[in-house]
C-alpha cells in the first residue's frame, strides 16, 4: 500500500493535476476569505471554512477522477493486481494519496488565519475545530470520488459522476426544510453531509458527526473495493 | 526465488472454465507445466489466450476449476501464488511519468522485495534488458522497443519462477524482436516461461511445447518435435487451373480429398492459382483434382508440391471443423 501511496502522491506533482487542484482551491478559497473576512473586517474564519466546503465540492473530482479509472483504461491494473497487491491495498493507497494532497492544501490555507491573527485576535480552538470538521467532510468527498472512479474507465465520466453524487447529497440537504413529514426530515437531517459540519463551525466537537464522516468514508471505500472486484470478475 | 520440489508442476490447471456473463471463454482446461519448460500458447483472436493468461496470473478469477501456481492455490493463497509469477501483459503496464529506474523500483516494492535488494536488482535488470543508457529517462519519451524492454524488465524483476508473456514482440522491428527473443531465451534457462503469440515461427523458435486453444478449448498440447511429425502428415499442392476463381472454387470444393483450399491469385490471364491441402495418410488427391477439372471442362495448367509449415498445422488445429479454408 505504501508503494502505491507514494507513487500516487508523486504523480500529482509530476503532472499538472496537483498544481491545478491546489491553485484552483486556493484561488476560490482566497476569494471567499477576502470577501468574508478582509473586506468585511470579520475575524470569524469558520464561515469561510464553511464556504470552502463548496469550493472543495467543486474541485475534489480533480483529485479523484483518474485514481482508479485510468489504471483500468491503461490496463496497468494488471500490474498491480498480479503483483500480489490486494484491491483493498490499491484502493487505500490511492485514497490516502488524494487525502494527503488535500491535507497539504488545507495546511496551505492556514495562511488565512495567520493573517487574521496579525490583524486581530480570533479564537484558535474554534478555528482548529473548524479545520477538523472541514478535513472530515473533505475525506467523505474524496471517498465518493474514489468510488465513482472505480466504476468507470473514463476520467471525465468519473469527474462528472463525482459531481453528480455530491450534488445529490447537497440537493437532499436543501430539501430538508421543505419536507413536511417529520420522520423523513429526521432521516435526511441525520444523513446530511453538510449539516453535520455545523457543530464544528460553531466550536463544539461532535463525536456523532466524526463517527458519521469516518463511517461514510469507510462505506464508500468498501463500495470502491467491491466495484473493482466486481468489474474484474 | 522459492523452494519448489523439482518434480512438482509449477503451473497446474484443473477443469478451469471462465464465463463472461453467458459467454464461455475457457472450457474445462486441465494441464500442468513443469519447472524449466518453455511453453507457447497459440490460438486465433478470441480463442481465449489472454483470458487464460489473466486467469493464470490471478488477474481474473476462474468460474469453475482450480489454478495452482508453485503448489499454492490461486483462490486460497493468491499472494503466495502470485509471488512465483512475472507477467508482461499485451500492453506493457508502464507509468509514463516515471523514469525506467523509478518504475522498476516501484514494481520491486509492490512485489514486496526487500528494501536492501531493490536498488541492486533494478540496476541488474536494467543491464540485462539493455535499459542502462535510458534508465533515467521518462518512460513516455522512450521508443516502443525500449518500452517493451521496460515491460519485460518488470516481469523479470525478482527472478520469478514463472515468466508469463502476452505477445512480447508485438509491434517491434526485426532487430528488437531478435533482442527480446534472446532476452527471453536467456532468462528462460532453468525457469518456466509461458508465451502467447500469434507469430507461429516465433513460438516454434523459442518454445519446446505448444498449447493450442480453439474457442476456449485446449485442442492440442504437444512438443515441438510432434509438430514436426504432424508437418509430415500434411500435403500441400500449388495448382493453376484455366478457369475463373468462382468456377474453379466450385469445382475444387467438390473434391472430397481436399482438406483446405486457399485462393492465391491470378498469375496468367484466364486462370487462377490455388493452394490445396490434403492428408498424406489418405488417398492421392492429384488424380481426383485432375478428374474434377477435366469433367467440368477446365484445364489443369500446373500442379506442384509445396512444403507445409507450422502455419498449416496451426490452421488445421484451430479450424479442424472447417473443411475448407478460403
Amino acid at each position: 500500500m505504501t508503494a502505491v501511496f507514494c507513487r500516487e502522491c508523486l504523480e500529482y506533482f509530476k503532472t499538472m493535476l496537483g498544481y491545478v487542484f491546489i491553485s484552483a482551491f486556493l484561488f476560490l478559497s482566497g476569494v471567499s476569505f477576502a470577501a468574508g473576512n478582509i473586506l468585511t473586517l470579520k475575524a470569524e474564519f469558520n464561515a469561510t471554512l464553511n464556504n470552502c466546503i463548496y469550493v472543495f465540492m467543486i474541485t475534489s473530482p480533480l483529485l479523484t477522477m483518474r485514481l482508479l479509472s485510468e489504471e483500468k483504461k491503461t490496463k496497468r491494473d494488471q500490474l498491480l493486481l498480479t503483483s500480489g497487491l490486494s484491491t483493498t491495498e490499491i484502493v487505500l493507497g490511492k485514497f490516502f494519496s488524494a487525502l494527503c494532497v488535500f491535507a497539504v492544501t488545507c495546511a496551505l490555507t492556514s495562511v488565512y488565519p495567520v493573517i487574521l491573527f496579525m490583524l486581530g485576535s480570533p479564537d484558535l480552538p474554534l478555528i482548529l475545530n473548524g479545520y477538523l470538521g472541514f478535513f472530515l467532510i473533505g475525506t467523505a468527498f474524496i471517498s465518493v470520488g474514489v468510488f465513482v472512479s472505480a466504476l468507470t474507465e473514463n476520467q471525465l465520466t468519473a469527474a462528472v459522476g463525482a459531481y453528480g453524487f455530491l450534488l445529490l447529497f447537497l440537493t437532499l440537504d436543501l430539501l430538508i426544510p421543505r419536507v413536511r413529514v417529520s420522520w423523513i426530515s429526521t432521516i435526511l437531517r441525520w444523513f446530511s453531509l453538510f449539516r453535520r459540519f455545523a457543530p464544528y463551525q460553531f466550536g463544539s466537537f461532535s463525536v456523532s458527526s466524526t463517527v458519521y464522516y469516518v463511517a461514510f468514508s469507510a462505506a464508500f471505500l468498501a463500495f470502491s473495493i467491491l466495484a473493482m472486484e466486481k468489474r474484474m470478475s | 526465488m522459492s523452494s519448489i520440489a523439482m518434480d512438482a508442476p509449477l503451473i497446474q490447471l484443473d477443469g478451469v472454465s471462465k464465463f463472461y456473463g453467458k459467454k464461455q471463454a475457457l472450457r474445462d482446461i486441465s494441464l500442468t507445466v513443469g519447472k524449466g519448460e518453455i511453453v507457447g500458447l497459440l490460438g486465433r483472436n478470441g480463442a481465449g489466450k489472454s483470458t487464460m493468461l489473466n486467469v493464470l496470473t490471478g488477474y481474473l478469477p476462474v468460474s469453475e476449476g482450480r489454478v495452482s501456481i508453485g503448489g499454492a492455490d490461486m483462490a486460497e493463497k493468491p499472494r503466495e501464488a502470485k509471488r512465483h509469477i512475472g507477467y508482461l501483459p499485451e500492453l506493457p503496464p508502464l507509468y509514463d511519468s516515471m523514469t525506467a529506474m523509478e518504475y522498476l523500483r516501484f514494481v520491486a516494492k509492490i512485489k514486496r522485495m526487500k528494501d536492501a535488494d531493490i536498488e541492486g536488482e533494478a540496476g541488474r535488470i536494467c543491464g540485462e534488458v539493455g535499459l542502462l543508457d535510458v534508465r533515467n529517462r521518462l518512460l513516455r519519451n522512450l521508443s516502443k522497443g525500449y518500452r517493451q524492454r521496460a515491460g519485460v524488465a518488470q516481469a523479470m524483476l525478482g527472478r520469478p519462477d514463472i515468466l508469463i508473456l502476452d505477445e512480447p514482440t508485438a509491434g517491434l522491428d526485426p532487430k528488437q524482436i531478435v533482442e527480446i527473443r534472446s532476452l527471453i531465451h536467456n532468462f528462460g534457462l532453468g525457469r518456466t516461461v509461458l508465451i502467447s503469440s500469434h507469430i507461429l515461427s516465433e513460438i516454434a523458435e523459442i518454445c519446446e511445447r505448444i498449447l493450442i486453444l480453439r474457442e476456449g478449448e485446449l485442442v492440442n498440447d504437444c512438443k515441438i518435435g510432434e509438430i514436426g511429425a504432424s508437418l509430415g502428415e500434411i500435403g500441400k499442392l500449388r495448382v493453376r487451373a484455366a478457369c475463373e476463381e468462382d468456377e474453379c472454387e466450385r469445382i475444387l470444393r467438390n473434391v472430397a480429398e481436399i482438406s483446405s483450399l486457399r485462393f492465391i491469385g491470378v498469375e496468367e490471364a484466364g486462370s487462377s492459382d490455388w493452394e490445396i491441402g490434403y492428408d498424406r495418410g489418405g488417398a492421392d488427391v492429384r488424380p481426383a483434382i485432375f478428374d474434377a477439372l477435366a469433367e467440368a471442362g477446365g484445364k489443369l495448367l500446373m500442379m506442384k508440391p509445396v512444403e507445409a509449415d507450422i502455419e498449416d498445422i496451426f490452421l488445421r488445429m484451430t479450424a479442424s471443423e472447417e473443411r475448407h479454408e478460403t
